[in-house]
């Protein structure tokens, strides 16, 4: 009797002790921990060949816009605020990975392209006029193309994302098509201070190059 | 000789019933998924004697496994992708089930048994805000071995281990996992 109260009294411990072990994980606890960092990249293009890139001031806001724009006219853009970081941490990046900044109208080897949207679904596809302000050579019909691989599609809660979209103006094809060679896209919830969604960039941006070691020089 | 088989058989259980909480131990490639003991888990049973100590029934069971992977970036082919990652792996067993029930007179009844039927599976990974969900059904046995412990004549508290294992489905490989069920247990005779 004395056995069977013990071999119980054993179980019942076992079992309380696994609960307590073992309460179920339900997820993400902080906003930064929704933050996704995607890259993808053309394999057959050499990243060693080429050394020098342009940016642009502004990052594009993608929204309802419809083209061709009137002639002057722009696509409109982030607040500077959060633009501002996009851009120098691109640049940053660049930098420390060798690369050399120069003016879009002196021929760089690749053009990086920032754009930021709000969205409930994302293809990861937007108008390619939105660049025809500023992309040098620009053809009204022109459109995106990526070679040996494709981006994915998306859904999701209404949140925001920031694509870049690595060009190379050299590869622009008979079809009108501009290879874009390295995508990265960030997605997270648009919410919390402007300290903390500037500091979230910042690290979203820095990991989408820490995941790319093709990029470095 | 003939008034004591009469008297042994009469005191047999004509029907078992149990109802139970139940901690999941994932093994195999479900450990690689999820390694996290679950305790999110019940299941419920019944059975019935079709011949002296041997019961028929039937299970149904629901396991709960999740882990949080925590921040890490993962690499397929020429994509990389960076987040926060959740699994999640909810399994629903359906199993008609025989088994063998040692001894009916004394207070602990050992009993082994053996259940075949279906598990329906939901499993799903999270990153960040983007979630992959995958439905599936599995062929499923599950081997079990437990003790009956009487509280009275009427009911008991049952402890007992199945061990599930599936078989690969279209969708997804099959898995296995251990199941370590406290209850209670009603008894008709």
């Amino acid at each position: 009797m004395m056995k069977t109260v013990n071999l119980i009294r054993l179980c019942c411990m076992l079992s309380i002790g696994l609960l307590m072990y073992s309460c179920a994980e339900d997820g993400p606890d902080y906003v930064d921990e929704l933050d996704v960092v995607y890259t993808n990249y053309n394999d057959d293009f050499d990243f060693g060949t080429t050394t020098t890139y342009s940016l642009p001031d502004n990052v594009i806001k993608v929204d309802d816009e419809t083209f061709p724009l009137d002639d002057g006219d722009e696509p409109d853009f982030i607040d500077d605020e959060y633009g501002d970081v996009i851009l120098s941490s691109i640049a940053s990046n660049m930098d420390e990975r060798g690369w050399q900044r120069v003016d879009k109208d002196s021929n760089p080897d690749v053009i990086i392209l920032p754009a930021a949207m709000s969205t409930l679904n994302l293809y990861y596809y937007y108008d390619w006029g939105y660049w025809g302000w500023w992309y040098p050579g620009y053809f009204p019909g022109w459109g995106w193309w990526y070679p040996g691989y494709y981006p994915p599609f998306i859904t999701g809660y209404r949140s925001g994302t920031v694509v870049l979209q690595m060009t190379h103006p050299d590869g622009i094809g008979l079809d009108d098509n501009i290879p874009v060679i390295w995508t990265a896209s960030i997605n997270g919830l648009f919410e919390g201070s402007t300290t903390s969604i500037q500091e979230r960039i910042r690290n979203t941006v820095d990991q989408a190059f820490t995941q790319s070691p093709y990029l470095t020089k | 000789m003939v008034s004591l088989s009469l008297t042994a058989q009469s005191i047999q259980m004509k029907s078992i019933a149990s109802i139970n909480y139940s901690v999941g131990v994932p093994t195999g490639n479900l450990n690689d998924f999820i390694s996290r003991v679950s305790g999110s888990g019940f299941s419920l049973d019944y059975k019935r004697m079709v011949a002296p100590n041997i019961y028929l029934g039937g299970e149904l069971g629901y396991n709960y496994f999740s882990e949080e992977k925590g921040y890490n970036t993962y690499t397929e082919g020429t994509a990389s992708v960076s987040g926060f990652q959740t699994r999640y792996n909810a399994s629903i067993p359906m199993t008609i089930t025989a088994d063998y029930v040692f001894t009916d007179n004394s207070k602990i009844k050992p009993y082994v048994g053996l259940g075949i039927g279906t598990i329906y599976n939901n499993r799903e990974v999270d990153l960040g805000l983007f979630a992959s969900t995958v439905d599936t059904w599995f062929f499923t046995i599950k081997p079990e071995a437990g003790i009956i412990y009487n509280l009275n004549s009427y009911t008991g508290i049952k402890f007992s281990s199945r061990y599930y294992q599936t078989f690969d489905s279209k969708d997804l490989d099959g898995y296995s996992y251990l199941a370590f069920d406290i209850g209670f247990v009603f008894m008709t005779f």
